[in-house]
This record gives structure tokens, C-alpha cells and sequence, in this order.
């Protein structure tokens, strides 16, 4: 009997198995969705790299493979991420993401300037930028994986917006160097977390933004 | 009631009825074609007693001009200029009548023209003193409206007791106050040309005669100028002693600043000879510090620049005086990174000869401080805010 059974389903799974693997290979396809979209920097733009879910709102700057930036390396100077980008299909998608490696190895990269809307900074994404003397985070951001400013040795200033230190994995999220030399702006009152968080605790130098008296709209 | 005891005195007393009260050990020691010099003691000191010679003692003219030198002295008293005790009725060794004689200060020493024989190698030091001196009595002179009209160095006597320069021989001095006598006179030599025509008293007379002592002294070159003008014409000359004393301390403020000049510039060239040389020297010791003190040498440097980086921004001022948050300066974050950009520039670019542990050090210096002077700044400001 339990060979009957057997015997006769068999084709059904055989069936169902073959008609859904056209779909399983597409949703694979699907996942590594990349464009290139133009961004701003202090000398003109520049092409940059984003990936992205096809039924996703939100993509990520950079590439599969992380050895290789999402911009050019020899990018020079200072570049402004923006907020969102137009992606391939034509649909405005906010960036919330910087990718692993996104940056790496850009040599001649100043000022980072991320939006407001990157919540995450992937491991090794500002590795080997030794040019870069100022990063500007977002005030969204909630992790910074591990590397991800390892090699900065230039790093001068990181301006953080958020009053809560993102989470770090303390092993080297910024090069030891940096730690000695680098100046953290925090939002005004948040001094205290910032000095008892595990990473920016190790910072030497901070500035806190104090708030000024908001100018009389004419 | 005890007597001071006397016993061990060197000076015997007489009493006041022993007392000699007339001149005595009269002796004749010069003589002119009108006067009779005498020295005579009383007292215990020496006198100068002045008559006219005997042939002149009639003369109501000669009389009347030893009276004028008499009241003229007596209105004199000045360090400078001969003193005189008076006129008195006395008997001459040279004659057996008695004759008016001035009774005058003996000076102890020799004239002008004497001592300028006795040694060739006088200074232009005491030759200065000398014009000094003699400035200062006819200063004195002039303001009492008193000519000498007859200055010349036997006329000029020096004290034997320091040099101390006494005017005697005041007989052909006029004033305006007398109207008899009033002729020109004086020595030709030493006499301004207007001198050999006018009557008139001027004080300009003797400021020339003066001028052709000065010629006789030894002085500085400088003087050389001053002594020509004293001889100018007299429309050209001084006008007083005043203004011939003004330009000799000008012209020896100038000289004096020469003076120094000279050696200054000596002195200074061989310390800057001698610097050099040390300099050069220690080039290897100097060299050594510098490298072991690079450091903070960099440091102190990079601090004072801070600094002044730090009082530019006014914000010390700003924040001490706060009293409001609406009042807040709207670039005082940028302010505050300008001057946290600035330890990196500094470290960057002023110390390229640095190895990178040496430039953190450095660097590390400098963000202290500017941390210390932001933590300030907002400890004044927190309160503040809302």
C-alpha cells in the first residue's frame, strides 16, 4: 500500500519541483539588483555603485563583492551621499545602507559627508581611506560593524548626530591611531553616553554642537 | 664757673687791647702808569690795597674813577669776581702821605696769562672749567648792569687752592647807573671793535673779549664755533651770556653724544665679533639642543599660535558676559572646530621634519588645550540653554 502511495505522488512532487524552479532561480536574481546612479562631490560627481532588492524600498551603496568600492578609487576629495537615488527602474529608493567595502581602498577620499538615513555601516566600508580626515554620520545610525574606518589614519574629525553612540563591535571600528588623535562631535547633552560607550569612549577629544538660538524666519 | 683749658692750644691769645687793628707788612707788588698794588696784612690776613699812584692822587679824575671801582665792587659779590671790604685813608710805605686805598680780597694764586705760560699741556678739561667759571661771573655781572670792559687773562686770576677763577681789575668797568667816566677803554688786544668808538656800556663787549680768551685756551673743537661767534660783528654776536651758555650746552650735548658713539659702535661691534665667534663656536652645542628640545620647542610654538588662534575668536569674552541664549554667537561651533583645525594644520604643515610618533605627541599638546578652553565654553553656556 505504502508503495502505491509512493508510486503515485512521486510524479506530482517531480512536477510541482520543476514547474517552481524557474521561480527559485529568479528571486536569486532578483536579490543582486545593481545600478549606478551619479552622486555629488566637491569637484563635480562621480559614479557610484548601489545594490538593492527588486521589491524593496531601500538600497545600499556599493557592490556584491566587497573588494570593490562602490565609487572609483582614485576618487579624490569630498563626496555627499545622498538620501535616496533613482534606482535602474526609475523609482526613488533611500539609502539606508553602506555596504562592505563600499569605500575601500579610496586613497585620495577627504570628507565623507552619509545621510540622514543610513541606519548601518558594514564591516571593512571606510577600510584603507588614509586621506580621509572627516566622516559625517547620520543621525539614524544605529551600527557600525567591525574595520569599518580601519586604516583611517588621517581620520581629524567624526561628526555624529545621533544623541545614542550607535552600536560597535569594539574590536577596531576605528583605527587605533585615530583614537589618540581624533576630535567626535556629539550632539549637545550626549557627552555622557558617548564617554560611556565601550568604542567612543576611547576617543581623547570631543566637541559637543551647541545649540544656538533659532534665527527669526523673516 | 670753668674756664676752657687752653694749656694744650698751638695759637697764643693776646687780649683785645693787643690787638693790631691796622694793616701791617704793607708791600708794594705791582704798580700801573695810574695804580699802586699793595699787599698788606691785618688780622691775620692778607689784604689788596689799590691807591693811585702818587702823581694821580690830586687828580679829582682819578679820584672819582677809584671811587667808581670802589661803589661798582661793593655792589659785587659773587665767588667770581674779586671781593672788596671798602675804602680806607692809609699810609703807604712809598709815601709819607696818606692816600684812598680799596681794601680788596688778596687772591693766592696767578692770572690767566701766567698760568697758561706755565705749562704748555693744559687740558681741554680745565679749559672748559676755566670758560665755565667765567660765564658764570659774568652772568652775574651783566645782571647787576655791570661791564668790565677791560676782560683779559691777566685780569683773570686762578686761586692757588683749586683753580677757582676770580674777575679782578674792575677800574675801566662801567654801569649804567654812572655818568661820569665814560670813555672808551680797555685793552686793545682784547677790546671789540665797537668798544674802541662807543661809551655805551654792553655786556657784548665783554662777551667779545671773553671770545679772544677763549682763542687763548685750550679747548675742544667744538668750542671752535662758539669762539668765532663771540667775535662776530656785534649786531651778529651773542646778545648775552644766556644765550652764549645755551649754545655751549648744545654743542656739548652733541659732542658729548659723539663721544659715546664712537666707543658704543666699538663695543657693540666686538660683541657682536665676540657673539659671532661663540656663535660659531656652539653651532654644534646649539645644534644639539635644538634637536634634543624639537619637541617642545614645536610645542610652545604651536601653543602661543593657538592661543592667539583662541583670543581671535572672542569667544572667552563672548561666553564670560553672556547673559542670554538668544544673545549667542551663531558661529560659535564653527569658531570652536576653526581653532580644533587649526592643531592639525599646524602639526600637518609646520612639522613636516617630524617623524609621525613625534607629531602625535605634538598634536596631542595641542587638542589638550583646546579641549580645556571648549569644555569652558560650554560650562559657560550649558546653563544657558534650555
Amino acid at each position: 500500500m505504502k508503495r502505491l502511495a509512493l508510486l503515485t505522488l512521486s510524479p506530482f512532487f517531480l512536477f510541482t519541483f520543476l514547474a517552481l524552479m524557474p521561480f527559485a532561480s529568479a528571486s536569486a536574481q532578483k536579490h543582486n539588483i545593481v545600478f549606478t546612479a551619479p552622486i555629488r562631490t566637491d569637484r563635480g560627481s562621480v559614479q557610484m555603485g548601489f545594490r538593492m532588492k527588486e521589491d524593496s524600498p531601500f538600497v545600499a551603496t556599493g557592490y556584491e563583492e566587497y573588494s570593490h568600492p562602490a565609487i572609483p578609487a582614485t576618487t579624490e576629495g569630498e563626496i555627499f551621499v545622498p538620501d535616496s537615488v533613482v534606482a535602474s527602474d526609475g523609482q526613488h529608493r533611500r539609502i539606508c545602507w553602506v555596504s562592505r567595502g563600499s569605500f575601500q581602498g579610496c586613497k585620495m577620499l577627504t570628507k565623507v559627508h552619509l545621510p540622514h538615513t543610513i541606519s548601518t555601516i558594514s564591516d571593512l566600508a571606510f577600510q584603507g581611506c588614509d586621506s580621509l580626515r572627516e566622516v559625517t554620520l547620520s543621525d539614524s545610525l544605529r551600527i557600525i560593524y567591525p574595520q569599518a574606518f580601519w586604516g583611517c589614519f588621517a581620520l581629524r574629525r567624526i561628526n555624529l548626530r545621533c544623541p545614542y553612540p550607535p552600536l560597535t563591535y569594539h574590536e577596531g571600528t576605528f583605527e587605533g591611531h585615530s583614537l589618540n588623535t581624533a576630535t567626535i562631535v556629539v550632539p549637545f547633552g550626549s557627552v555622557d553616553s558617548y564617554r560611556n560607550d565601550k568604542t567612543f569612549s576611547s576617543f581623547r577629544y570631543h566637541a559637543e554642537h551647541i545649540p544656538t538660538f533659532p534665527k527669526r524666519q523673516p | 664757673m670753668n674756664r676752657p683749658d687752653d694749656s694744650f692750644s698751638d695759637f697764643e691769645t693776646g687780649t683785645f687791647e693787643q690787638l693790631q687793628r691796622s694793616f701791617t707788612d704793607i708791600q708794594l707788588i705791582n704798580q700801573t702808569h695810574t695804580h699802586q698794588l699793595y699787599r698788606a696784612k691785618r688780622f691775620g690776613r692778607w689784604y689788596l690795597l689799590k691807591a693811585l699812584q702818587p702823581e694821580h692822587r690830586d687828580s679829582a679824575v682819578h679820584q672819582q674813577m677809584l671811587l667808581k671801582e670802589m661803589e661798582i665792587l661793593m655792589r659785587l659779590q659773587h665767588p667770581g669776581i674779586v671781593g672788596c671790604l671798602g675804602i680806607e685813608r692809609l699810609r703807604l710805605p712809598s709815601s709819607e702821605e696818606e692816600a684812598e686805598c680799596i681794601v680788596m680780597e688778596y687772591i693766592d694764586g696767578i692770572n690767566l696769562k701766567e698760568w697758561l705760560a706755565s705749562s704748555p699741556h693744559r687740558t681741554s678739561r680745565e679749559g672748559a672749567e676755566i670758560v665755565s667759571q667765567l660765564l658764570s661771573a659774568l652772568a652775574y655781572l651783566h645782571a647787576t648792569g655791570i661791564t668790565h670792559r677791560d676782560l683779559k687773562p691777566s685780569n683773570v686770576m686762578l686761586t692757588r687752592n683749586g683753580n677757582f677763577v676770580k674777575i679782578i681789575d674792575f677800574s675801566l668797568a662801567d654801569t649804567d647807573t654812572h655818568t661820569i667816566l665814560k670813555h672808551p677803554s680797555g685793552t686793545a688786544q682784547y677790546m671789540s671793535p665797537e668798544q674802541k668808538t662807543a661809551s655805551t656800556p654792553d655786556v657784548r663787549n665783554d662777551i667779545y673779549s671773553l671770545g679772544v680768551i677763549m682763542k687763548e685756551l685750550p679747548l675742544a673743537d667744538f668750542w671752535h664755533r662758539i669762539t668765532e661767534h663771540c667775535l662776530l660783528p656785534i649786531d651778529q654776536r651773542y646778545a648775552s651770556i644766556e644765550e652764549l651758555q645755551d649754545d655751549i650746552d648744545r654743542c656739548k650735548r652733541r659732542a658729548d653724544r659723539r663721544r659715546w658713539m664712537i666707543p658704543l659702535a666699538v663695543l657693540v661691534l666686538v660683541l657682536l665679533a665676540g657673539a659671532a665667534s661663540i656663535y660659531k663656536l656652539d653651532a654644534d652645542k646649539r645644534a644639539m639642543y635644538l634637536q634634543l628640545n624639537r619637541i617642545p620647542i614645536a610645542k610652545e610654538q604651536g601653543l602661543k599660535l593657538l592661543e592667539k588662534k583662541i583670543n581671535a575668536t572672542g569667544l572667552n569674552h563672548h561666553t564670560d558676559t553672556l547673559t542670554a541664549w538668544r544673545y549667542l554667537d551663531h558661529r560659535i561651533n564653527e569658531k570652536i572646530l576653526d581653532a580644533n583645525a587649526f592643531c592639525y594644520d599646524y602639526v600637518e604643515e609646520q612639522l613636516t621634519d617630524f617623524n609621525d610618533t613625534e607629531r602625535e605627541e605634538i598634536l596631542m599638546t595641542l587638542l589638550d588645550r583646546w579641549q580645556a578652553w571648549h569644555d569652558t565654553i560650554v560650562h559657560r553656556v550649558k546653563p544657558l540653554i534650555p
